[in-house]
């Protein structure tokens, strides 16, 4: 066995008891990346030397018995929306090409602070403006798209090369490529981890958090990466709990919200069957199920996508101005969509978004958390990414995609996606989202850990062979 | 006793305390209230609707009730009157403007349903300007000053000042989204509250900008206030931006517990008017002979924010019109639809400019109240203008942002602010000053207004009514 192929929770232990050095573990890691990245390229750029010179300070650190906790030592990557000092930082864009921070965002600090060893940075769709991410390969079939737009770290840790990566979610973009690649991934309550340093979609809906191969290490991460910060103007100051004594706990009597409207439709049935099955499961553990109705569901899309398009464009203006043509035709075009917004649509939007939290909160009376498929169906076709409803019924996966995660970010509430199963035809991971109620991350991390417990579905690496 | 003369200008507290005793009935201090309305709102034009029938009825009720030895509270048969955008079921709520002057709501706003329940007596809708903004409507009767016609009214709680000061009610309630509780109130020489934002329920209260609207009692005394604002505070499951925080009885305990800390930014004190510093040095003066600590502090940037106000209410303004303009903007006054187009010209990426320097001078003017108690402010950007100065304030964004400097920005922030009487211009009429303090701190802006009017008899001053002329 590679030391690429441990666990994190293995890999932790190992090294915590001196069994292991960050420094092997790390170029395991390059090592397995560089194996598949020409199928998967998962990477804008590489990072061996800050590796190797972070992992030599760990293995030291360590030697001299100053261990910092269980991310000490652990490779990491870094989506390329997050700035870190003195590496490119492209955003998957032309338009920043060239663009070399001079400090490292607030969740690198935290992550480098606690130990962790940057491996590289990792592709996005284009300024997270897009769910495909067309410059990556999904390992679990090379044909298709690892989702997105955290889609680079989606790809890397399902092909082996780390088991924690950062991602961004803005209208799923930490949960589609976590359901698409086969990984988990969690976003956090809104205002729960501080966005400094990270390059903004839209800042009323953006949440940082990580992608990882088991649902220990997510809530390790998350919390490291979590707290309040003053730079950031959504950022709550709250206490930020230890999650990971939630972990394998029980779920009995926990309720669990199994939504008849919305998230079952235009949803592939295999994935709502397999997102039913992982409720099943959880009910044989002592949840109770608890049907209810999303509020305002025909609103949603529109209500996203008004405040995305506008925030995006505000973000953007100066370089659309300056640079339009450094743009993919993609997000040119939905920026300039962007400008068109009228403020009265936008807060129109805003109002609307509202309404639908307060639905959201009455919903969750009789429930705990809500279990729902995370994206209606499994990883879509790179050359033609659509979902095809009906003869007359095509829609783009990014729409898709981001459908049915909308509701995570328009409400604020912390989501965990978790693989649940694999399609028939092509053993495609297809995954679930558990959503929790505000700053009640040890919620979705109990039921999924409980799951992940009583299944073998979570931590599994896409059978990729390296390349020839 | 008569309501027609001194049992008129009683506060509130003090006519309650007749009427608690059974010295005087609510049907004689609401038939008193009804006969000065008749006397002298002729000339004043306070009142859009005189609800006399259901007023004398909720007297007599009141009267029954505590004959019976149910007594409500310091509001049980107190005549008090609401501003003409607060939904009330038994009269038309037209918000100042002529679409709706038929407009009988199917429901009471929870503000008129609470004060109902507490026992108020509800006499009538109080004359504002056109949907609560800057200028009333050229077809509509714009009400006097009772200290002086020429003496500009304040808006937009225009008739909500005037009844007030001028004894035809003992409360009323305003409603502020740029100033409109505190400009009128300083302009009348009465106290009003603007309540922290989510104090107070807005369901059924005419919207002007959703974001930057409050309800809250003008009174003629903080005490007063304190009484109306305990009775209209609080959750409501009918407007989810009304917050759980409970609600004390804010009239009942006014020592402060301990002698406040107090600052004032004198850099922004110098750009006001002679008169404006002037109140303001001598309410300094009061204060530190109180025992009070006054210190200068620096405040976040007020004539920016006060700048960025206008475009901030258009947005917020537009959609709320939606269904009524541009379809009928004949019907609109020049103020409303000059705002209105504002609004509509906006994009959604010039407002979240707009959005982001108002966290960012929120969350300036929240951290002020880490390092203090209160903040003292003028109570409007102009000591006592007059109507002539005002009379193109609706479509001058200069006269307009300068008029709000001292009031527009707590809007922006939600930050909670007293507006009481503080001196008076060579020409006799009142000015106000502001006490403000940090979020949900109302019982700390009552009980130090509370003690201000203790040691101050400011507010105790009344103006002189001239009774409406009757052709014979």
């Amino acid at each position: 066995m590679e030391p690429y192929e441990l666990s994190f929770t293995e890999a932790s232990a190992m090294i915590a008891a001196k069994e292991l050095s960050p420094v092997e573990l790390t170029e395991s890691s390059l090592k397995r990346i560089g194996e598949v990245e020409p199928d998967i390229h998962a990477y804008v750029t590489m990072t061996e030397e800050l590796a190797l010179t972070q992992a030599r300070r760990a293995e030291k650190e360590i030697a001299a018995g100053n261990y910092k906790g269980p991310l000490h030592g652990i490779p990491l990557g870094v989506k390329d929306l997050y700035d870190t000092e003195g590496i490119l930082t492209t955003s998957s864009s032309e338009v920043r090409a060239g663009y070399v921070p001079d400090a490292d965002s607030v969740s690198v600090q935290k992550l480098t602070a606690a130990g962790m060893v940057v491996v590289g940075k990792t592709q996005t769709h284009e300024f997270a403006f897009g769910a495909t991410t067309p410059t990556t390969r999904n390992p679990w079939d090379t044909s298709t798209v690892p989702g997105g737009s955290s889609g680079g770290s989606g790809a890397t840790i399902a092909s082996g090369g780390v088991t924690v990566a950062l991602g961004s979610d803005t209208g799923g973009s930490i949960r589609i490529p976590a359901s698409v690649c086969g990984t988990v991934g969690i976003k956090p309550t809104y205002g729960r981890a501080p966005r400094v340093g990270v390059a903004s979609l839209s800042w009323s809906l953006d949440h940082v958090g990580p992608l990882t191969r088991n649902v220990r290490e997510a809530a390790l991460v998350m919390a490291a990466m979590s707290g309040y910060d003053r730079r950031d103007p959504a950022s709550v100051n709250k206490p930020v709990p230890d999650w990971t004594p939630d972990l394998g706990g029980s779920v009995k009597g926990t309720r669990i919200g199994i939504p008849k409207n919305f998230y079952n439709e235009r949803v592939q049935p295999e994935m709502w069957e397999a997102s039913m099955a992982a409720a099943n499961v959880l009910e044989g553990l002592g949840a109770e199920l608890v049907e209810v109705e999303i509020p305002l569901a025909d609103k949603v899309l529109s209500t996203a996508w008004t405040i995305m398009l506008a925030e995006a464009g505000a973000y953007h203006q100066e370089a659309l101005r300056a640079t339009p043509e450094l743009f993919t035709d993609e997000v040119r075009t939905l920026l300039e969509v962007g400008e068109g917004v009228l403020a009265t649509s936008y807060i129109n939007a805003l109002r609307t978004r509202t309404l639908m939290q307060q639905g959201w909160r009455d919903m969750y009376a009789d429930i705990d958390v809500l279990l729902a498929p995370t994206v209606p169906g499994p990883a879509a076709s790179a050359d033609d990414p659509v979902f095809e409803w009906a003869a007359d019924d095509i829609e783009g996966a990014t729409t898709a995609y981001s459908r049915v995660c909308a509701p995570g970010n328009l409400t604020g509430l912390p989501a965990i996606s978790m693989p649940v199963g694999y399609t028939a035809d092509g053993g495609l991971p297809l995954g679930a989202q558990v959503i929790g109620r505000p700053f009640r991350e040890g919620d979705v991390l109990r039921v999924a850990s409980v799951y992940e417990n009583a299944t073998d579905h979570i931590g599994t690496l896409a059978p990729l062979k390296a390349a020839s | 006793m008569s309501a027609g003369g001194e049992l008129a200008f009683l506060e509130l507290t003090e006519v309650a305390e007749l009427i608690r005793g059974r010295q005087v009935s609510s049907v004689e201090v609401t038939e008193g209230i009804l006969q000065r309305i008749e006397d002298f709102d002729g000339r004043l034009q306070s009142y859009a609707t005189v609800t006399g029938d259901s007023a004398l009825e909720a007297a007599r009720v009141a009267d029954a009730e505590m004959a019976a030895g149910n007594y409500r509270g310091p509001l049980h048969g107190i005549p008090v009157a609401v501003k003409d955008l607060c939904f009330t079921m038994d009269a038309p709520t037209a918000a100042g403007g002529t679409i709706r002057s038929d407009f009988v709501p199917p429901f009471d706003a929870t503000v008129v349903r609470r004060l109902k329940e507490a026992g108020a007596v509800i006499t009538g809708k109080l004359r504002m300007t056109e949907g609560a903004y800057a200028e009333h409507h050229p077809a509509l009767p714009t009400p006097l000053n009772p200290w002086g016609s020429d003496t500009w009214v304040g808006s937009s709680s225009s008739g909500s000042g005037v009844a007030t000061a001028a004894g035809l009610c003992y409360a009323s309630l305003g409603s502020d989204t740029g100033g409109s509780i505190r400009l009128p109130s300083a302009q009348n020489g009465v106290t009003g509250i603007k309540p922290t934002w989510g104090r107070v329920s807005r369901h059924g209260v005419f919207e002007l900008a959703e974001s930057l609207d409050h309800i809250g009692p003008m009174t003629r005394s903080a005490r007063d206030a304190g009484v109306v604002l305990s009775a209209i505070a609080g959750e409501d499951v009918h407007d989810p931006t009304a917050v759980s925080v409970p609600v004390p009885n804010y009239a009942e305990n006014l020592r402060l517990d301990r002698l406040p800390s107090v600052g004032i930014d004198w850099d922004l004190t110098a750009t006001f008017d002679e008169p404006t510093r002037t109140m303001l040095t001598g309410v300094v003066r009061t204060l530190e002979s109180l025992g009070w600590r006054v210190y200068s502090i620096e405040l976040p940037d007020f004539e920016n924010a006060s700048a960025d106000w206008e475009h901030m209410c258009a947005v917020e303004t537009a959609a709320a019109h939606a269904g009524t303009y541009p379809s009928r903007a004949s019907d609109y006054g020049p103020a409303l639809a000059h705002l209105i187009d504002t609004g509509l010209g906006l994009s959604a990426i010039e407002y979240q400019a707009l959005l982001s320097r108002r966290r960012a001078f929120t969350g300036r003017m929240k951290r002020i109240f880490q390092d203090i108690d209160l903040v003292l402010l003028p109570g409007a950007g102009l000591a006592s203008p007059t109507t002539a100065t005002m009379s193109s304030l609706g479509t001058s964004p200069e006269l307009l942002a300068g008029l709000l400097v001292p009031t527009a920005p707590l809007d922006i922030s939600g930050t909670p602010t007293i507006s009481l009487p503080g001196g008076f211009t060579e020409r006799g009429t009142p000015i106000g000053f502001q006490l403000c303090g940090g979020d949900f701190s109302e019982q700390l802006l009552v009980s130090a207004a509370h003690t201000f009017q203790s040691a101050t008899d400011f507010h105790e001053k009344h103006p002189e009514l001239e009774r409406t002329t009757v052709a014979v």
